[in-house]
């Protein structure tokens, strides 16, 4: 097997998905690892572990509760590890959960990981467990692995193996494993020098990683319940490699403490590196030489070393491969026999599979009986795909924080994770800007930042007042700094106040307090209308509206405190069962007296400006009427959506009154989002559509060829301003930012278009279709990091002022080239440089 | 069965807000029910993969919003529908009169081949509350269904889970019937309808 020439196609393979697709690699996943979540339940909750490789090479050790994989049929879930039988094990009977099966949810960079506990099963003792150990001195939970349906189906006829042996091979191929001589059954990860040397590590006797991970093994000795072994009494040494890659790790402070307790041999010197990573391999195979070194940190992961080679490849691939993809369907497509279809039919098969491994499967017992899934096989794919971005995203922000910190600079350079990739994106697509799009977005907008900071607190902003509670600084200056950091929520209350429009930004507190009682006077007086009018009361539009109301108010944000109690009796009685309280009441109040409120503004002209010509010509596929007319743009009652708008509203504001009219404010802002004709959600969609075609040519053409590039999947979110897709405290913060108007009224396309940039890659890998797009943005819901989309929408906004700067720069240029020489350049070339849609220049005013 | 293709069937929930679609969707799918399903924006699906005689078929259950303002985005989620189930709540009169309106929006937005003879299925929801607030009597609306060509009744509680999943069992397998019409239709034109669809009104 020395020297297969697969190995070599293998290498090449890989080196051509990484150029290719860029995208994070599953390396190695295991099903049925269980971990305890309290004392009494007998065997946990079960998840998959995963080895996951990122986009950077990073290394992720994962753990995913099978509850939190949407759409696995535990039923008809068949483990096609166990391969010949088919004969899935035994479930755990463990069905009721009161928490969220995704807390825990484990997600571990592997330098984060300073050692494993590996416990073998044993004959009396049914599961194999690991316990990983952190660098900070905490552990996780004990990973137990229940792979039963294995044991004795180790290839070659090799001993059997339990997955959490595979599991160290495979973190073994991406990272240093070594193993402690003083604590057996402790493994280092990616020790320092001193480390290795306080464990004894690198000794001969345990050259084998696989020998003592061996069920039975003799030195498996822990029949103690240490579940937590003592870790400070480390120690050892590291190979020259990463002495070279600079051995001033943090651990290294440790071992000033640490070498004390620990044994230094001649042999704990020698460094150990395990030959074996497979069953078939005895522990007698020679140690490699040190010099032939492990692979270092930089190493490209999962290339077979020389002295690997030993390794039957196929065997090795064709495992990992089968864990890739196969494994994956399984938790998605519900297998069931009787409906295989061969996977590799499947276009997902076809782009990740070399032809070879193809040939492989195709011949295999186990991949006869796999079938393939539709879409929600791709869209699952996409969500892991996504998570396993977003992990190596986050820390490369906070890895940028921290430079900032260390150099004193103000807001670093922000990079997209997908920066580099839309870079090559752009090499084959020009966006409508041609030329500018290629570019100066990549070269000369690049070097953008964001300015967000910290929220404004109390003392900032009452010493934005004179004595007389005037403000003394300009109103620009309170919008910049509500839009870069939001607003200390104790302040909340009177800030929103001001953007609101319930108090003018020049008045004093003396007015303010006239106000306040005009408002509530006004407020009673339009509620009276309705309130103590029987009249009207009794009609049916009355009766209608009522009913439309109350059906929404009452699943409107129930889980915030505020609006959950059910201490009153509900008085409309349409919902048997369910209960009101004071606030839901006042709720409904608010929407009824807003109604009157619309009812009697002048008609709303049409403030959604025409479509020009430009504009239209590269409308998106709305199927939305256009034609806006004066007599349809109005309300016309409640409409769905408008509830969850005013909840945040009235909760921060905490009265009726205040309530109904900061929700006045906002509907301001909002209302032609209702409006019957739907034209103030057509031109947002379209808008928006421009602005990805302006600034991601490549993703919008991918939208077109998924027909979606109506964006409808973006409706809910400028609908209710991303109520549902944000937590509730996240909310306040967003709307604050969106009130600001700092750097644009419509800042909400800059924040949807950060969304989507953010998922972009992943969209453009795995999504096809419309469904899919609609499905995987539905399901974002309550997983954005706000922070981070803000950060992202800010340098957006930036992006594209810069762009238009460049192009008014080549005109002004251009235009003054042909006055100065007299007409070497001719008009035509001004011309020919392109303008930015007119939709999208209104976006860089703070105008309405 | 020559077919092993996957079949992927397409189904729609119309009617007006507050009927019970999003929770009809979970209960059958998902087997939960929760009285504080937000109001649905937009629109969104779950799938479900459902034995039909011998074959397995994915239902692609599609809840939309119930407010009329919003149907005009109906076009894009309505196409290519294999069934379409009109939903309203026995207690609420004005629920049931809207049937009509939704089911010819639906039939303008989605434009079947044939509309005559595209499958329709109508659930009058929330049985599980007091008779005494029911405003729709169930001969009521099996005689507005029989009107409308034989569209298949069913009275269902999508909180007690009753009839949920008899409902959409005939969803299914009419939604799959349609489905082998239009490719027979597409790729046959003179075979003749084997099957006559399963319309055999209120199977509760």
């Amino acid at each position: 097997m020395e020297n297969d020439p697969l190995v070599a196609q293998m290498e090449d393979f890989e080196l051509e998905q990484s150029a290719l697709f860029a995208q994070p690699k599953l390396l190695f996943t295991r099903p049925k690892v269980y971990v305890k979540t309290s004392a009494d339940n007998k065997d946990g909750m079960p998840g998959f572990i995963s080895v996951i490789e990122t986009i950077n090479y990073e290394h992720i050790l994962s753990w995913t509760p099978e509850a939190s994989i949407p759409g696995l049929d535990e039923d008809a879930y068949v483990d096609i590890s166990s391969q010949g039988d088919g004969e899935a094990p035994p479930r755990s009977p463990n069905t009721r959960r009161s928490f969220h099966p995704s807390d825990y949810e484990v997600n571990i960079p592997l330098q984060q990981i300073y050692s494993l506990l590996v416990y073998p099963p044993r004959m009396k003792d049914r599961h194999g467990s690991i316990i990983v150990n952190l660098m900070g001195g905490e552990s996780l939970p004990a990973f137990y692995f229940h792979d039963d349906a294995n044991k004795g189906k180790g290839p070659s006829g090799g001993p059997p193996s339990w997955g959490g042996q595979e599991l160290l091979q495979h973190l073994e191929q991406v990272s240093d494993i070594v193993g402690s001589a003083i604590e057996p059954g402790v493994y280092l990860v990616n020790a320092t020098q001193a480390d290795k040397v306080n464990h004894g590590s690198a000794s001969p006797p345990q050259a084998s990683i696989s020998h003592p991970l061996m069920p039975d093994a003799k030195d498996a000795t822990h029949d103690n319940e240490s579940l937590y072994p003592k870790l400070d009494v480390v120690d050892p040494l590291r190979s020259e490699t990463n002495i070279s890659m600079g051995a001033s790790s943090p651990k290294a402070e440790d071992t000033g403490v640490a070498t004390a307790t620990g044994p230094i041999t001649i042999e704990g010197m020698r460094r150990r590196r395990s030959p074996s990573r497979t069953n078939q391999e005895s522990s007698t195979t020679a140690s490699p030489s040190a010099g032939s070194g492990p692979p270092g940190p930089f190493a490209r992961p999962r290339t077979p070393l020389p002295f690997e080679n030993h390794i039957d490849p196929i065997i090795t691939t064709v495992k990992e491969m089968r864990w890739t993809v196969l494994e994956r369907f399984s938790q998605v497509a519900r297998f069931s026999r009787e409906t295989a279809t061969n996977i590799l039919d499947h276009p997902i098969t076809k782009q990740i599979l070399p032809p070879h491994v193809q040939q492989r499967i195709q011949e295999s017992e186990a991949a006869k009986r796999v079938m393939d899934d539709y879409d929600s096989a791709r869209v699952y794919l996409a969500k892991w795909a996504a998570a396993v971005a977003d992990q190596g995203d986050r820390e490369r922000r906070e890895l940028q924080a921290m430079d900032r910190l260390h150099s004193g600079s103000f807001p670093g350079r922000h990079s997209h994770a997908s920066d580099k990739r839309r870079i090559n994106d752009h090499e084959d697509e020009e966006g409508p800007l041609g030329s500018f799009n290629v570019l100066d977005l990549e070269t000369e907008c690049a070097m953008i930042h964001h300015t967000r900071t910290e929220p404004l607190s109390p003392m900032d902003w009452f010493a934005f007042f004179d004595e007389q509670g005037r403000l003394t600084v300009t109103e620009a200056k309170v919008r910049e700094a509500v839009f870069r950091g939001g607003i200390d929520h104790d302040i909340r209350i009177e800030v929103w106040k001001f953007f609101l429009g319930v108090y003018p930004w020049n008045s004093t507190e003396a007015e303010r307090i006239v106000i306040r009682a005009t408002k509530i006077e006004e407020y009673f007086a339009l509620k009276r209308e309705w309130f103590d009018s029987a009249a009207v009361q009794e009609t049916e539009a009355f009766q209608e509206q009522k009913l439309r109301i109350e059906k929404d108010v009452h699943r409107t944000d129930r889980t915030i405190s505020f609006f959950a109690s059910e201490t009153l009796p509900n008085p409309s009685g349409d919902f048997t069962g369910v209960g009101s309280n004071e606030n839901l009441e006042l709720l409904k109040d608010i929407l009824l007296t807003y109604n009157v409120w619309a009812a009697k503004e002048p008609t709303v002209s049409t403030t959604i400006k025409p479509a020009t010509p430009e504009d239209s010509s590269n409308s998106t596929s709305s199927s939305l009427s256009s034609a806006p007319s004066k007599e349809t743009n109005l309300l016309e009652g409640y409409v769905q959506g408008m509830s969850d708008l005013l909840a945040p509203v009235f909760a921060v504001m905490g009265d009726e009154v205040m309530g109904f009219w900061a929700f006045v404010g906002l509907m301001e802002k909002t209302k032609k989002n209702f409006y019957r004709d739907q034209v103030g959600m057509q031109s947002q969609l379209e808008t928006l559509g421009k602005l990805i075609q302006t600034l991601d040519p490549k993703l919008y053409k991918h939208l077109e060829k998924c027909e979606a590039l109506n964006l409808f999947f973006c409706f809910r979110w400028l609908l209710i301003w991303f109520k549902r897709e944000f937590e509730w405290v996240d909310i306040m913060r967003l709307w604050e930012v969106l009130f600001s108007d700092h750097l644009s009224t419509q800042f909400h396309l800059f924040v949807a278009m950060a969304i989507l940039d953010k998922h972009r890659d992943v969209m453009m890998d795995h999504l096809q279709e419309f469904d899919e797009i609609l499905k995987y943005v539905n399901d974002l819901s309550m997983t954005i990091d706000l922070e981070e989309t803000l950060q992202d929408a800010e340098i957006l906004y930036r992006r594209l002022e810069c762009l238009a700067n460049k192009v008014d720069a080549k005109r002004l240029e251009l235009e003054q080239g042909s006055t100065s020489s007299s007409g070497s350049a001719p008009e035509s070339s001004v011309a020919a440089v392109p303008e930015l849609p007119p939709a999208l220049r209104r976006l860089l005013t703070q105008k309405k | 069965m020559a077919s092993q293709r996957k079949v992927l069937l397409k189904v729609i929930i119309l009617g007006e807000s507050g009927v019970g679609k999003t929770s009809l969707m979970n209960q059958y799918v998902n087997k939960k029910f929760s009285n504080q399903y937000k109001a649905t924006i937009g629109a969104d699906f779950l799938t479900k993969e459902v034995p039909i005689d011998d074959r397995l078929v994915t239902m692609q259950i599609w809840d939309t919003a119930g407010q009329e303002r919003f149907q005009s985005l109906g076009v894009a989620f309505y196409r290519g529908a294999d069934c379409c189930v009109l939903v309203f709540d026995v207690n609420n009169a004005k629920s049931f009169e809207t049937l009509e309106s939704w089911r010819d929006e639906f039939l303008i937005q989605a434009s079947p081949n044939n509309p005559e003879n595209f499958p329709f299925v109508v659930i009058g929801n929330k049985i599980d509350m007091d008779e005494s607030k029911r405003m729709v009597s169930q001969k009521r609306a099996m005689a507005w269904c029989q009107s409308k060509g034989n569209i298949p009744y069913f009275e269902t509680s999508a909180k007690e889970a009753i009839n949920v999943e008899q409902a959409f069992q005939t969803i299914a397998k009419n939604a799959l019937q349609h489905e082998v019409n239009v490719k027979i239709d597409f790729h046959d034109p003179i075979k003749i309808d084997s099957d006559t669809p399963d319309n055999n009104g209120c199977a509760c």
